[in-house]
């Protein structure tokens, strides 16, 4: 039973709750208002995948079903519930990218405020907080947004907060729904079953059940509509890590890590995690779900031979950020047995802010320098849905963006639609060769080029003699797009 | 009591400091790119004694410090000339350049540099190309993209509007102050009411500000707290 505070008769029991609730209020407040900067730093920012996932919200707004072309049952998103979401949320607002960006943006937030909690009820409290702070402005998750990837984390996130204080029930309900928002979530669920049976505790048997029943319920469904759980993006995402011209998921988390230390800016940062790794793996269970998900997600990706995305990178941003963390708590921990309270206290901001310039820096860089792609895409998008018939087919290599305004059948020279175009992506050919194989098989109505690059095609007699030019978008940064129209001379 | 207010204050004051280093050094990496239209494959009309082309356009930003155009051939010489666009009447020649057939390498650009505009934001330039062949013997031509669509720019032939623009590209310079009124334009940008003022990211920068500064006595009062065992 808890016993009732009396704040005269308890006033040591009434501080610290008192204490504890004016943190809380600072937390929470700051991730408010971290939450509205980075809405209108960022909120116009989008790339290419995640409009994918739009379309399919939009058709379902359009009662043209769940599918991406109409009347083409394929999933081509890795993210189903994702685009129910969008499409409930699309009801109110239909400005489906801004409704994405501030769900992300949202979902990275309450993500951040889940991990300062999981260490709210224990001593080390402080690392949990900065680590809170250093996923807030996490350049990994914030260029992801627009798509599934901050909300499959804060679910995830908040599945082992659930877990690290006993609530089974809620934490396979969390940890469920982070397996409908993106399948490799299931990691998730399987470290903490590893966590669990490692402790030799008792299992609960009802989470698990409840997990297993609304997982297989919605994979169920998925396959009845579609005939395959599996979305035929994976095939193709594995066929392009083939290419020679790829970079595999292992090799570019290497790449990424050994470009990040050559900047002196991460190497504070790279030392405390290190060092927080050797503080967690011996004396703070708490993170261990999340250090054995991150591990298994590392494992998991690299087996399924991927080509490296930059958003396949982001889901191991809150151990990074733990880590850090519990290296520079450990740090002052051990300055604080040294020196002065003072000094330590003094210490410990400056050291904050130390860890947080890199963050800084790339969030104003994030907000500072825009992709033209997203703005010529739509142009494009646009001009198709007004200027061609509705039942025209329009080819094109990247297809979210301008699919999403067109709202055209659209045929993916990277495969992500027709799995048979993703068969062409041979270990030593180009998304040139697949592009030419689709298109002449395909013979979409319309195709859209990159001005520079794409020549064999473009120059071409069999291309010539079928597509003329009907339009160029240019963007004053130097990206150029040409739109051709077969029959068009 | 008093020490320790002078102690938090100073410290606050050192924090904050170390933020607002850590600010300025990423908003000094930040640039602007290079602005203008980089398409063109077609050729202007012949830039001789009786025919001039131009490339009219706005600068998007301020610190306007060099600008690039594509020429090819030709053995007179020639003159490029920046001037403000002043309504009907030319206006004064801001900067003016002559260059014969060797400066002009093939496939590189001609190159016209000087000490930043700072107030060249938003404001209408022309570009002149002149030159003093005679006919056809000597005379140049300019890249030339007759498809092409840029916002607030265009081709000119003797002084007259043309469809299209020549290739050409502006470079810019900007202070950290008008970085940062960029940036605090573009969030307030398309934003209803209130949202749409750039103070109000102003103060809630100041607010991140504050908060922060609590936060962080908060982890440091945990993590002496820890030591001591509270």
């Amino acid at each position: 039973m808890i016993r009732p505070v009396h704040p005269v008769k308890d006033p040591f029991r009434a501080a610290i709750i008192t204490r504890s609730s004016w943190q809380a209020f600072v937390g929470l407040a700051l991730a408010g208002v971290v939450f509205l900067g980075l809405l209108a730093l960022l909120g116009h920012r989008g790339y290419d995948d995640p409009y994918i996932t739009f379309r399919y919200a939009q058709n379902l707004l359009a009662g043209r079903g769940f599918v991406y072309n109409a009347g083409q049952r394929i999933l081509s998103t890795t993210a189903p519930l994702y685009a129910f979401v969008l499409a409930g949320l699309g009801s109110i607002w239909e400005d489906l990218p801004a409704v994405a960006n501030i769900l992300g943006l949202a979902s990275l937030m309450l993500g951040a405020v889940f991990l300062g909690a999981l260490t709210w009820q224990q001593a080390g409290r402080a690392s949990g907080l900065m680590a809170a702070l250093l996923l807030s402005l996490s350049p990994d998750l914030l260029s992801t947004l627009g798509s599934e990837s901050c909300m499959v984390i804060m679910l995830i996130l908040g599945g082992f907060l659930a877990y690290s204080r006993s609530r089974h029930m809620l934490a396979a309900a969390l940890l469920a729904l982070a397996v409908l928002v993106r399948p490799d979530a299931v990691l998730a669920f399987v470290a903490v079953g590893i966590c669990h049976l490692v402790r030799r505790e008792s299992i609960p048997w009802r989470a698990v059940w409840l997990w297993v029943g609304i997982v297989g319920v919605w994979y169920a469904a998925l396959w009845l509509y579609f005939g395959s759980p599996l979305p035929v993006t994976l095939q193709a995402k594995q066929q392009q890590g083939r290419m020679d011209i790829s970079e595999p998921f292992a090799l570019g988390l290497v790449n990424l890590v050994r470009n990040r230390l050559r900047q002196p800016i991460y190497w504070l940062a790279g030392l405390l995690g290190l060092a927080g790794l050797g503080r967690v793996v011996t004396h703070r269970r708490v993170w261990m779900p999340l250090l054995v998900w991150t591990a298994l997600y590392v494992v998991a990706y690299s087996l399924l031979g991927v080509s490296r995305y930059f958003w396949y990178f982001a889901p191991l941003a809150p151990a990074f950020a733990v880590l850090v963390a519990e290296g520079a708590e450990g740090l002052l921990t051990l300055a604080a047995a040294k020196l002065p309270d003072r000094w330590v206290q003094g210490g410990t901001g400056l050291l904050v802010v130390a860890l947080m310039a890199p963050l800084v820096q790339s969030t104003v860089s994030a907000g500072w320098n825009t992709d033209p792609r997203p703005e010529v895409y739509e142009q494009v998008g646009r001009w198709l849905k007004t200027q061609t018939e509705p039942e025209s087919t329009v080819g094109a290599l990247e297809i979210g963006i301008i699919g999403y305004y067109a709202e055209r059948t659209m045929v993916d020279f990277a495969g992500l639609l027709q799995p048979d175009i993703s068969q062409q992506l041979t270990k030593t050919g180009t998304y040139q060769d697949s592009t030419a194989w689709a298109i002449q098989h395909y013979t979409p109505d319309y195709v859209v080029l990159y001005a520079t690059g794409f020549s064999q095609i473009r120059d071409s007699e069999w291309f010539q003699s079928r597509y003329g030019l009907v339009q160029r978008f240019n963007d004053a940064r130097g990206l150029h797009m040409e739109l051709f129209v077969q029959g068009g001379h | 009591m008093r020490r320790r207010a002078y102690f938090v204050l100073a410290t606050t004051i050192l924090w904050l400091a170390a933020l607002g280093l850590v600010v300025r050094h990423a908003v000094d990496r930040l640039a602007v790119p290079a602005w203008g239209n980089t398409a063109g494959e077609a050729r202007s009309s012949l830039v001789d004694a009786d025919t001039a082309v131009g490339q009219i356009f706005e600068a998007p930003y301020p610190g306007l410090y060099r600008v690039e155009i594509w020429l090819e051939g030709g053995t007179a010489m020639g003159t490029v000339t920046l001037r403000e666009e002043a309504g009907s009447e030319p206006g004064p020649v801001l900067q003016a350049s002559s260059f014969g057939p060797d400066d002009l390498e093939e496939g590189m650009p001609y190159a016209l540099s000087f000490e930043p505009l700072r107030t060249s934001g938003g404001r209408e330039y022309i570009l002149s190309i002149e030159s003093s062949a005679a006919g056809e013997d000597g005379a140049f031509t300019a890249a030339y993209g007759p498809n092409t669509v840029l916002e607030g720019a265009t081709a000119t032939l003797n002084g007259n509007p043309i469809k299209g623009n020549l290739r050409f590209q502006t470079y810019y310079t900007l202070t950290n102050w008008e970085k940062l009124e960029l940036l605090l334009a573009r969030m307030a940008e398309g934003r209803p009411y209130f949202l749409g003022t750039t103070g109000f990211y102003a103060g809630l920068a100041l607010a991140y500000t504050l908060l922060l500064a609590i936060f962080l006595w908060q982890i440091a009062g945990l993590v002496t707290g820890d030591r001591r065992g509270d």
